[in-house]
């Protein structure tokens, strides 16, 4: 989709839709959300409807860092402990790797 | 593959030949494969000197070479003063182990080459578990040890694989000679010969890890597409074990009358191991005393009569029990004690059926177990009891012991008889059953007093070369001992120990043992061959499969516990009840529909005259796997009472020589690759569409021109 075609007020709803959307634990549409309306919400003149763009782009950044900060921890957390072969964590391992615990 | 061909000399590797990962409940052993340990220059260390070329990473002869080696290495080399070396040695990539053709004599004492630790299953001992003693009090196996733990209990960073075959040998020798062995001012250069060999282990970490994720409830998300199952990873080291009942007891039809006897178990160990786990002969360590073992039941087998007819009088018996896995951790024996503890042994009883009477561990009274015998200094044997168990029933076992005496006298060996209350069983399938029942009497007759005189025990080196004397000495040793299990057997049972109850069959020991022990297979020796009769077949491209080896493995893969089956079938074995059976088939139904399973019927020939007949017998072939890795025992998952040796499964691949070049050479090859590249990039670069046109009319008809 090429979103310079549109008007601003789709662009709002569009913006809008994908930040709900990613509030459903969906991060990634949240990091697609901010790269797509970045430059509408912070390089381009502002008016009414871009400072609702802004909202939801800003909004989604915070979002994005928050889960990036999570699922950081989680993994970091994780990973350390899953070389031990630990009961928990080989529960929660997808495929053991060959050779190695 | 066909362009491999043309740039590696490939060696066929079976299984069994190389060193891979084992596991205890806390720890993993063996090797692995990495990006570190593939490739390697391939090296000779011929003599203890050459280790000085190990230290210094042979720059001297290689000043321009910076990558790893793989290191020829006569396997007698590998002892205390070289192992840390190999350990600790940062380029090398592995070795590769030959048997060096340097004869070793049993009684030879300079060869202090035992694999097993010097404290031989110090983690299982009765004594360690009771508490009443430290981890690896009694250095029973000091003098013999190469390393404390054994070289079973190493992690190397390098890999290892042993080379039993000459022709391939000769081929990596003659690959060595031609491009690595240097000049005679000491210099080298390329191309050289390196060599590239890969074993990659399923499993890592310990028992308890690769036994867990071998499960199906292992994992959260279990998605296994091929057989829905988990796939395994390792498995619990397992084999068939051999229970022979000269007089077995029925259970009784309603199972309502519970009978309780008494039984003297005879017994020897069927397993040993070296560094490679698999190439172990155990000739000391396992067949002297097995072959004393099947002497003394095959004497009992041919006047069973008279056995028969006393255990019926005084109630009590004799079995003979051959245990697998009892250098590690007491495999057999452990799982013997849990299924005599749950009335399971030695068979599963069904209501419906007539089985051998389940033994329970208070039944036991003594455990008369031989070991390392043939290799005594003098003609000296040890009685080893408990102290305090002894002290309880002094009088019952002095006589068992005297009986014991008597028959080694008669073969004019002394016997040094037990000391005291503070005496202690050494490493012995006793250990097991003592854990089991408190009364349980250890009668351990063996060659040595506080340590090991046999310096080789468990290991790749337990493989010599008899003289004529020594060969006598030891087979006079196997009589004697076999007399003397005879003599207390039958004390103990009641019969008369008159001479042809304790005469043992020496001609048969000496066949046995030329079969067993001189021959290179189990199966070259004539009578062998007429106990096979056909029957043999090498099913399995595995190292115990095709040559002599005494490892328990994880998988039936080896061909001795099917040598022994068939030996104490031929032991204890008669087919005066069977003299009409004339076929296999007719013999194989006898044993399979009848509500009577105390028996089994084998059809097997003569060794003497290789001629068939259907011999029946009370002996139970049983594969045992130890209770605390037996998915069969969940409740006894990973208890440390029982052995938890658990071994990976892997991959093995072949070993490829190749060419070396120096790296500059391959840059020189990569820098004329790129300006050819570059260069057909010019080249097609400056072309247009044009350039590729050669009839003129099709630009016309591009322009829409009719052609």
């Amino acid at each position: 989709m090429d979103i310079s075609k549109l008007t601003d007020v789709k662009k709002v709803d569009l913006c809008k839709k994908y930040f709900l959307i990613g509030a459903c634990f969906l991060p990634l549409v949240w990091i697609v959300n901010t790269f797509w309306f970045f430059s509408d919400a912070f390089c381009k003149p502002i008016n009414a409807h871009r400072r609702q763009i802004r909202k939801y782009v800003i909004a989604s950044i915070v979002g994005s860092i928050f889960w990036i900060i999570v699922l950081s921890a989680w993994e970091i957390f994780f990973q350390h402990y899953r070389a031990q072969g630990l009961v928990w964590t080989d529960f929660l391992t997808f495929v053991f790797p060959t050779g190695r615990v | 593959d066909g362009f491999s061909d043309q740039v590696f000399r490939t060696l066929f590797i079976g299984e069994g030949n190389a060193c891979y990962r084992t596991f205890n409940k806390t720890h993993e052993f063996g090797c692995q494969a990495n990006r570190e340990n593939e490739n390697g220059l391939i090296v000779r260390i011929d003599k203890q000197e050459d280790f000085k070329n190990l230290d210094s990473c042979w720059n001297s002869f290689y000043p321009k070479y910076s990558g790893k080696y793989w290191a020829l290495l006569p396997v007698n080399l590998i002892r205390r003063d070289t192992i840390s070396q190999l350990k600790s040695s940062k380029c090398l990539s592995g070795i590769v182990l030959y048997n060096s053709g340097e004869s070793i004599h049993p009684g030879d004492e300079s060869t202090a080459a035992s694999h097993d630790a010097e404290c031989p299953n110090a983690a299982s001992d009765y004594y360690l578990q009771d508490k009443n003693e430290e981890y690896c009090e009694r250095k029973i196996n000091s003098r013999g040890a190469i390393t404390r733990d054994g070289l079973m209990k190493i992690d190397w960073r390098i890999q290892m694989v042993f080379i039993d075959n000459s022709t391939d040998l000769e081929i990596i020798e003659k690959c060595y000679s031609m491009f690595n062995k240097p000049k005679e001012d000491g210099s080298s250069g390329y191309p050289y010969c390196g060599m590239s060999f890969r074993l990659a282990n399923m499993a890592a970490g310990n028992s308890e890890i690769c036994y867990r994720r071998g499960k199906n409830d292992a994992k959260l998300f279990q998605m296994n597409i091929d057989s829905g199952d988990a796939p395994q990873l390792c498995g619990a080291m397992h084999s068939d074990n051999i229970f022979a009942f000269p007089t077995p007891i029925p259970t009784s039809p309603t199972n309502e009358t519970i009978i309780t006897s008494k039984y003297m178990m005879v017994t020897a160990r069927m397993d040993s191991f070296g560094m490679i786990p698999e190439i172990s002969v155990g000739e000391v360590s396992v067949l002297t005393s097995i072959i004393s073992v099947l002497a003394a039941a095959r004497s009992m087998g041919t006047q069973i009569e008279k056995w028969q007819k006393a255990s019926n009088t005084s109630n009590r018996n004799v079995f003979f029990a051959f245990f697998n896995g009892e250098s590690l951790d007491y495999i057999g024996s452990g799982a013997a004690a849990y299924q005599m503890e749950n009335g399971k042994f030695p068979q599963m009883i069904r209501s419906d059926r007539t089985h051998i009477h389940p033994i329970r561990p208070n039944e036991l009274d003594y455990i008369l177990e031989v070991q390392q015998i043939g290799v005594a200094k003098g003609r000296k044997y040890y009685v080893h009891v408990d102290g305090e168990r002894y002290q309880q029933n002094k009088t019952q076992t002095d006589r068992v012991i005297d009986r014991i005496e008597r028959g080694l006298r008669s073969h004019a060996f002394d016997l040094e008889k037990p000391s005291g209350s503070g005496d202690r069983v050494p490493p012995a399938s006793w250990h097991s059953f003592a854990k089991a029942d408190a009364h349980v009497q250890s009668v351990l007759l063996a060659p040595y007093g506080k340590e090991y005189e046999y310096q080789r025990v468990n290991s790749i080196l337990d493989k010599n070369e008899w003289t004529e004397d020594e060969r006598e000495k030891a087979i006079q040793e196997i009589e004697a001992v076999s007399t003397a299990i005879l003599a207390a057997a039958a004390d103990y049972v009641g019969v008369e120990t008159d001479e042809v109850v304790a005469k043992v069959d020496k001609k048969l020991i000496t066949t046995i043992f030329d079969c067993l022990i001189t021959s290179n297979f189990w199966f070259d020796c004539d009578f062998m061959q007429k106990l096979d009769g056909g029957r043999y077949h090498k099913l399995f491209n595995s190292y115990g499969f095709n040559q002599k080896s005494t490892y328990i493995s994880m998988e039936s893969h080896t061909a001795f516990p099917t040598v022994l089956h068939w030996l104490t079938i031929f032991a204890l074995g008669s087919d005066k009840e069977t003299l009409n059976v004339k076929s296999e088939k007719s013999c194989s139904h006898l044993g399979q529909f009848q509500a009577f399973q105390m028996y089994t019927y084998t059809w097997q020939p003569n060794p003497y005259t290789g001629n068939f007949s259907c011999l029946k017998s009370a002996i139970v072939k049983k594969v045992m796997v130890s209770p605390a890795v037996d998915s069969q025992t969940p409740e006894e998952e990973m208890n440390t009472r029982y052995s938890t040796w658990m071994e990976s499964v892997y991959i093995i691949e072949s070993v490829n020589l190749y060419l070396m070049e120096d790296a500059s050479f391959e840059y020189t090859m990569i820098l004329i690759a790129v300006i050819s590249a570059l260069l057909s990039i010019f080249a097609v670069g400056r072309c247009s569409e044009t350039t590729f046109i050669v009839d003129e009319g099709e630009p016309a008809a591009e322009g829409g021109e009719p052609l």
